[in-house]
């Protein structure tokens, strides 16, 4: 399975509502995106890490295990963006050397180094959100307050509860090929034969059980009705509209503080 | 109305609205506005993500008219094509090499990751199909840890919208290997203009056209052609009786 996993306690963070949490990500994301100096995705990732650690009581060593193989991964794409970066649209460009075709300077280096942090402080908010959030109130959470259709947001459930099953699916598969000889054989060809091969009976097991499942919720009358009643009401407090508005005011505050200090380059423009 | 032309005229109206706002603030307000430039890529990129956000809106109405079955098959899918994206993920980092040959030219590989949009709309044949398993998929990839984080959502929501606008000009009725080809190509489309928003703004134009017409071809072969094999293998493992897909076969018999 994936990096990230749901890291359970009991603290602020994991008390939020999932909705809200999501809708500061989305604005959180939006934001940083219009920023093209390194240092406002650095400061915002130091803050975002910072937050899950002293108000999610996620510890250290759990982020740390979770983002390095990423950190890791955003090393060739700062290298692409470096070598590629346009260089026509710096004013004076700072060329440090030719590489072939390749003209490495200054401004491209910055803006690979702003990309990257960007990654990374989109990383961290995921893992901000990932690791507070209960899989299962964000799926009720998307239906009471995000207005999702409740018979998606149950079937979203039911496909996380089927989740464990595929790698056991998967298994059995497997096992009957071996069963019959079939398979083994390297290359990537072998390998794209393999996926075929993997594949098909997994996605025909997933479908077979949908039907399975969808007969019996409607067998119990489930969707018969336009609206329903749930056993838990997940709720908007003002701790979440305060989490809310103290995020977007951090994130202006470290813009207003780049600027004053010099260090942004306004949005949508090259870093200086 | 019917659902195509709503699909449509949604996507049209939202497309419109956003190159006017554009404009406004480019160009209507003149030069000293510091921070927005008026530049024609720009315009074509926050055009195209409005056809798709307003396709995926448009269609938005149509969720509630969706059976049990389909909304439960549709998550069921998402999850697993979640699952192998995320897994594509890796072919991706290791390709990368390819990038050194002729830079863009690894998005050939791009394609894969619209099969939710393309394999879901062909299976279940419904408005909204292709917006639903992409965005899913895209959810399912996200929270299982993917290195591209939450623009995951964003990207996931535009590809199905692109391929959801292309389903939409052929009625919901044609579900042939053209449409699967085109609405791929779409898909490519929407891919790479969420790309350029998030992280490739600073490129040489150059590398987007490789970029562009990499992300068409492999969203016409890898996305359309791969999702009509992959589909066909399952109605012949017989596992989609009951579905639309399987009943037009019959019907051809």
């Amino acid at each position: 399975m994936g990096l990230f996993s749901y890291y359970e306690q009991d603290s602020f963070l994991h008390r939020l509502n999932p909705t809200i949490k999501l809708l500061a990500i989305f604005l959180a994301v939006m934001v940083l995106t219009l920023a093209q100096d390194p240092y406002t995705p650095g400061t915002f990732l130091a803050l975002v890490l910072l937050t899950l650690w002293l108000a999610g009581r996620v510890p250290l060593k759990v982020i740390g295990r979770s983002l390095w193989p990423l950190v890791v991964l955003t090393l060739p794409f700062f290298v692409f963006n470096t070598l590629y970066f346009d260089v026509g649209r710096a004013a004076n460009p700072h060329i440090w050397l030719h590489l072939g075709p390749w003209i490495v300077a200054r401004e491209g280096a910055v803006s690979g180094l702003a990309l990257s942090l960007r990654i990374l402080a989109f990383i961290a908010c995921s893992l901000f959100f990932i690791a507070t959030t209960d899989p299962s109130d964000f799926a009720l959470s998307l239906i009471q307050q995000g207005h999702v259709p409740y018979r998606f947001g149950y079937a979203i459930l039911v496909a996380y509860r089927f989740l464990p099953l595929w790698t056991e699916e998967l298994a059995a598969i497997r096992a009957a090929h071996r069963v019959r000889g079939v398979g083994g054989n390297g290359g990537w060809r072998g390998k794209l034969r393999q996926f075929q091969r993997y594949a098909i009976p997994l996605l025909a097991s997933a479908i077979r059980k949908s039907e399975r499942v969808a007969i019996a919720m409607d067998s119990k009358a489930f969707g018969a009705m336009p609206d329903r009643t749930y056993y838990r009401e997940l709720q908007v407090r003002w701790s979440d509209w305060a989490f809310l508005i103290s995020a977007l005011v951090l994130l202006a505050a470290i813009f207003y503080l780049l600027t004053v200090l010099g260090l942004t380059s306004g949005f949508g423009s090259l870093p200086a | 109305m019917s659902k195509s032309v709503r699909t449509l005229v949604y996507a049209l109206a939202v497309g419109a609205v956003t190159l006017l706002v554009y404009y406004v603030a480019a160009v209507v307000r003149g030069p000293k506005v510091e921070y927005v430039n008026w530049s024609p890529i720009v315009a074509a990129v926050l055009t195209i993500m409005g056809l798709a956000a307003g396709a995926a809106w448009g269609v938005g109405g149509e969720l509630s008219q969706w059976k049990t079955r389909d909304a439960v098959l549709v998550a069921n899918l998402a999850l697993v094509f979640g699952l192998l994206f995320l897994g594509w993920g890796m072919v991706w980092d290791l390709i990368k090499p390819l990038n050194a040959i002729l830079p863009g030219i690894r998005d050939l590989s791009y394609g894969f990751w619209f099969l939710a949009a393309l394999v879901a709309p062909y299976i279940i044949r419904k408005p909204g199909a292709a917006v639903v398993a992409e965005t899913l998929a895209a959810l399912a990839e996200w929270l299982a840890g993917s290195q591209w984080g939450f623009t995951l959502l964003i990207s996931g929501l535009i590809q199905g919208g692109m391929a959801e606008i292309v389903f939409a000009a052929y009625g919901y009725r044609r579900y042939k290997l053209d449409t699967l080809m085109l609405a791929g190509a779409a898909a490519g489309i929407g891919s790479l203009v969420v790309d350029y928003f998030f992280w490739y703004s600073n490129l040489k134009p150059g590398v987007l056209a490789i970029m562009l017409v990499a992300r068409l071809i492999s969203g016409a072969i890898l996305g359309g052609w791969l999702a009509k094999v992959i589909a066909d293998g399952l109605v012949h493992s017989g596992a989609l009786g009951s579905f639309p897909v399987a009943r037009e076969g019959r019907e051809q018999v």
